[in-house]
């Protein structure tokens, strides 16, 4: 391939990269604009390099896209789930055309299979066109804001009879020029009578992109007629020239829904469209009046607002119904506010809290209007100022560090806490050799103290590690989704405790585990609807994603309502498969038939499936678990449903270490401590002073022989000259002989218990990811341990 | 007795369009170029709603809004604020001045109707 090709694929996989992620923002109303936004930049490059590599033929693909996703844009309403669904499709054959470009050469983008996506994505754009345009039926927005007499008069055309239609005409660009509305409009009434025209400034682009040169149409007409919506359409196509670029859809609006509209005296409060507005606008004025209330700058002036407050929601429970006209809120809220939102219920709890309670000092200086001060008086000040400051605590300051320093901190802490240890043990030491006990207590206390700190700095950056598991629960419903699709199952994604905090590396590695394990739910738990029907369960399954703190640990759960797994299926299987004989087989308990599936090569699908065939067990799972110290449990009944639970260390500092072995017993020694690793041959060992020492590099460095500081046999005699050692050579200079190097591990080294904190030659123990228990050395005690 | 709104802009025509949705909610309509010419009609007359706009020369629309939180002699009247900005410290603002409901311009006509009957209670 040459260079060229390359920049492009390189450039166009980035910018295709991850678009997914955007189109299923596209769903949710607050990402929407942003998202968009996004997209379209990302597609706009691509069609600029498309462009400049000659590729006619993508780039009109990639075009569409554009307009598909300005069409989305500016809709008010978000996508469904059928169009980005479409787009998620279109992103992914583009990425498989360039990754094979990638392979073949950029020849392959101009086949002409290419021409049948671009149709694909065309038909969709025209069928968009109606169907994002339906949900922006204006009529009862429109009829609210008819005149008195303008609906005296649509009322008299209803009952004279015909049928109401909604013509909405939309155009943008040069071609509105052309359009003449005034024929349209003409038009119309030759058609029938035109009850009301609105313009609709939703879809105005804003002052920043307005462009005088591209004018903008977008008119709303009411027509009473007895033509059908066709007809209707099809003379204003007439009228305007078949050519023109102007949009139109003739949607009928039901007459008694009018009519009902215009004949209720109550306004938008009673016909469901306007529902939603009042509940809006309710929203909005509660959640107004709750900032008003609390941007008060002093207690005098918040005991004004509090009233203030009382008096726009007594009036909009009035208006809402809630209470009859003057009759007391605060009588209403002790007698019955059950219907009531809770955010309006709790801010008039609010600001009469302080009722009760006495008012003393301010009372004096309280010089305000009788109504006022009636209530006032007795709002003790000093609640409200408590409250006030509260509320500006609320607002978390945030900084942003470098997760090296942080580690680095937890590093510092981490020898803070063994120095401090050290100090413990010479404490004792000094008040048995010498007991001054006098001395040593005081400095026991001072000591005891130090220690204390020690911890509570040490929870204090473990904190700073914290995250929300949010952070990976977020990225699974897209993965969900895109599985079930795959597999033709319905599933629900529940997911319960995202608050729950751990520590940054483990969520980070969580990732991979749950993920196979949600896989495995969706592919063989949860099964496929019909059969689901059948067992009477409902037809879409349900997968929790569950996170919980329980004491020192966080258990997540991912649980399924799917098939179960069946302990006898996997007994038979262990059996077939060699791992256990038949007789432990029938003697063993559910729960530990269970413990079956995490042997390594152990699997229970019938048939290896594209998604979760992969060869990933169990068992890896476990050992990535274990690695991040903590442990994978299985529970599961037949028919009802499966739950993987994963218990994990809230915090976790991770520590690379060499691990070595010692007459077959494993021991760690933190990396960062060690200079180098070499072999010596047993001549390079001489004496001098009556120690052991190794010369290397014409350095001369102390012997350490680590069976014999462990009190273990002597290896000293045993080695014939040429016979090499392996040699840890140590910072502080000490060289410590060893049976055999194993290598490198990232490991979490936990305190041992408090009975074993006195054998300092350890900085602590750590579960491997095999299960099996290390001890970690501590450099320090052994350099001065010769 | 219909409700009372006045509505202060400094633009003829955003007055004419807000007292047009509004009338067409029940309302009886006031209108004030600015800030000093609200004053004066507030002091004379009695209104159940004031709908304000921000920038206007002469008075800015958060003065007034002060100024007529200062007179303690009234009864207590909701302010509508109709503004361009949408910053948070834009809304803070307006509520440290007085301010009761902060609407954003370009303000959806039911919105405004709904908003200025649920701030006094009418139906």
């Amino acid at each position: 391939m040459i260079s060229g090709e390359k920049s492009f694929v390189k450039a166009a996989k980035e910018l295709l990269g991850n678009i997914g992620f955007l189109v299923l923002a596209l769903e949710n109303a607050d990402e929407k604009d942003k998202a968009a936004e996004q997209i379209l930049g990302r597609l706009d490059n691509l069609l600029e390099l498309c462009r400049s590599y000659d590729l006619e033929e993508i780039g009109s693909v990639v075009e569409g896209l554009i307009k598909l996703t300005k069409e989305v844009a500016l809709r008010e309403k978000t996508i469904d789930a059928d169009l980005s669904d479409f787009m998620l499709d279109a992103f992914e054959r583009l990425m498989s055309l360039v990754e094979s470009a990638e392979k073949e050469g950029l020849e392959t983008l101009k086949k002409p299979g290419l021409k049948e996506i671009e149709d694909k994505v065309y038909d969709f754009l025209n069928k968009m066109d109606k169907l994002l345009y339906m949900p922006v039926i204006h009529t009862d927005d429109m009829l609210h804001t008819i005149s008195a007499e303008r609906k005296k008069f649509l009322r008299e055309l209803l009952h004279k009879g015909g049928d109401v239609y909604e013509v909405s005409l939309q155009t943008a660009g040069p071609g509105a020029m052309e359009i003449d509305v005034i024929d349209i409009f003409c038009k119309l009434r030759e058609i029938g009578e035109v009850a009301h025209i609105a313009a609709d400034p939703r879809t105005l682009p804003s002052l920043q992109d307005f462009d005088p040169s591209n004018p903008f149409i977008s008119l709303n007409f009411i027509v009473v007629t007895d033509k059908s919506a066709q007809e209707i359409e099809e003379a204003i196509w007439e009228t305007a020239g078949s050519e023109s670029n102007i949009r139109v859809l003739v949607s009928p609006v039901f007459p008694d829904a009018v009519m009902e509209l215009l004949e209720s005296e109550n306004g938008p409060a009673s016909i469901s469209a306007g529902g939603d507005k009042v509940n809006e606008v309710l929203d909005l004025i509660i959640f107004q009046q709750e900032m008003f209330y609390q941007t008060a700058e002093t207690p005098e002036e918040r005991r004004a607002r509090g009233d203030m407050v009382i008096n726009v929601l007594q009036k909009v429970a009035e208006y809402m119904g809630w209470i009859a006209k003057g009759e007391s809120l605060i009588e209403a809220l002790k007698a019955n506010s059950t219907i009531w939102p809770e955010r309006f219920s709790m801010l008039i709890g609010r600001i009469i809290e302080g009722e009760e309670k006495p008012f003393k000092k301010e009372q004096v200086n309280f010089t305000k209007p009788p109504v006022i001060e009636k209530k006032g008086e007795k709002i003790s000040a000093k609640t409200r100022d408590g409250e006030n400051n509260s509320s500006e605590g609320e607002i978390t300051k945030t900084l942003k560090v470098e997760q090296a320093k942080v580690d680095e901190l937890m590093n510092l802490v981490g020898e803070l806490i063994v120095v401090n240890n050290g100090l413990s043990y010479m404490i004792r030491k000094v008040e048995m050799k010498y007991g001054l006990s006098e001395i040593t207590r005081e400095l026991k206390e001072r000591q005891v103290l130090l220690n204390r700190i020690g911890k509570d700095l040490q929870d204090l950056v473990m904190s700073l590690r914290l995250l929300p598991v949010r952070y990976i629960f977020d990225r699974f419903p897209r993965m969900v989704r895109e599985i079930s699709r795959k597999l033709n199952k319905k599933v629900r994604l529940v997911t319960e405790g995202e608050e729950t905090q751990i520590d940054k590396n483990i969520v980070t590695a969580l990732y991979d585990p749950m993920l196979h394990i949600i896989r495995n739910a969706i592919d063989h738990g949860i099964e496929e609807p019909k059969e689901r029907l059948k067992a009477g369960k409902p037809e879409e399954g349900t997968l929790i994603l569950r996170a919980q703190r329980i004491g020192d640990k966080v258990v997540v759960e991912v649980k399924d309502d799917g098939r179960g797994i069946d302990p006898d299926v996997i007994r038979a299987k262990a059996v077939e498969k060699g791992f256990i004989s038949a007789e432990e087989a029938a003697g063993m308990k559910d729960d530990e038939a269970l413990e079956l599936l995490f042997i390594p090569g152990f699997s229970t699908s019938e048939g290896v499936t594209e998604l979760s065939g992969r060869g990933v067990g169990m068992d890896v799972i476990r050992d990535t678990v274990r690695k991040l110290g903590g442990n994978v449990r299985v529970v599961s009944r037949v028919g009802i449903g499966t739950s993987v639970f994963m218990e994990l260390p809230v915090t976790m500092v991770t520590s690379k270490v060499l691990l070595v072995t010692v007459q077959g017993q494993r021991y760690a020694l933190p990396l960062e401590s060690v200079r180098e690793m070499v072999k010596i041959k047993a001549l390079d060992v001489r004496r001098m002073k009556g120690r052991e020492v190794v010369v290397l590099r014409q350095e001369v460095m102390p012997l350490l022989r680590l069976r014999e500081f462990m009190g273990l046999q002597s290896d000293k005699d045993k080695g014939y000259e040429n016979e090499e050692y392996p040699l840890v050579v140590l910072n502080s200079g000490m060289a410590v002989v060893v049976d055999e190097f194993i290598g490198e591990q990232e490991i979490i080294i936990r305190p041992l218990a408090e009975e074993l904190s006195s054998a300092t030659c350890f900085l602590g123990a750590a579960i491997l990811g095999d299960g099996n228990i290390v001890l970690v050395l501590n450099p320090e005690e052994l350099a001065g341990g010769v | 007795m219909k409700p009372r709104v006045l509505i202060v802009d400094d633009s003829a025509a955003v007055r004419g369009f807000h007292g047009s949705i509004l009338r067409n909610a029940g309302f009886e309509v006031e209108e004030a170029a600015n800030g000093y010419e609200a004053l004066e009609k507030y002091f004379k007359n009695r209104f159940d709603l004031l709908l304000v706009d921000v920038n206007m020369p002469k008075m800015h629309g958060y003065e007034l809004i002060r100024q007529i939180r200062q007179q303690h002699l009234s009864d207590f009247v909701p302010v509508i604020v109709i503004s361009t900005e949408s910053g948070e410290n834009d809304y803070l603002e307006a509520f440290r001045a007085g301010a009761n409901l902060y609407l954003e311009k370009p303000v959806d006509p039911i919105y405004l109707q709904l908003s200025a009957k649920m701030l006094t209670g009418i139906r």
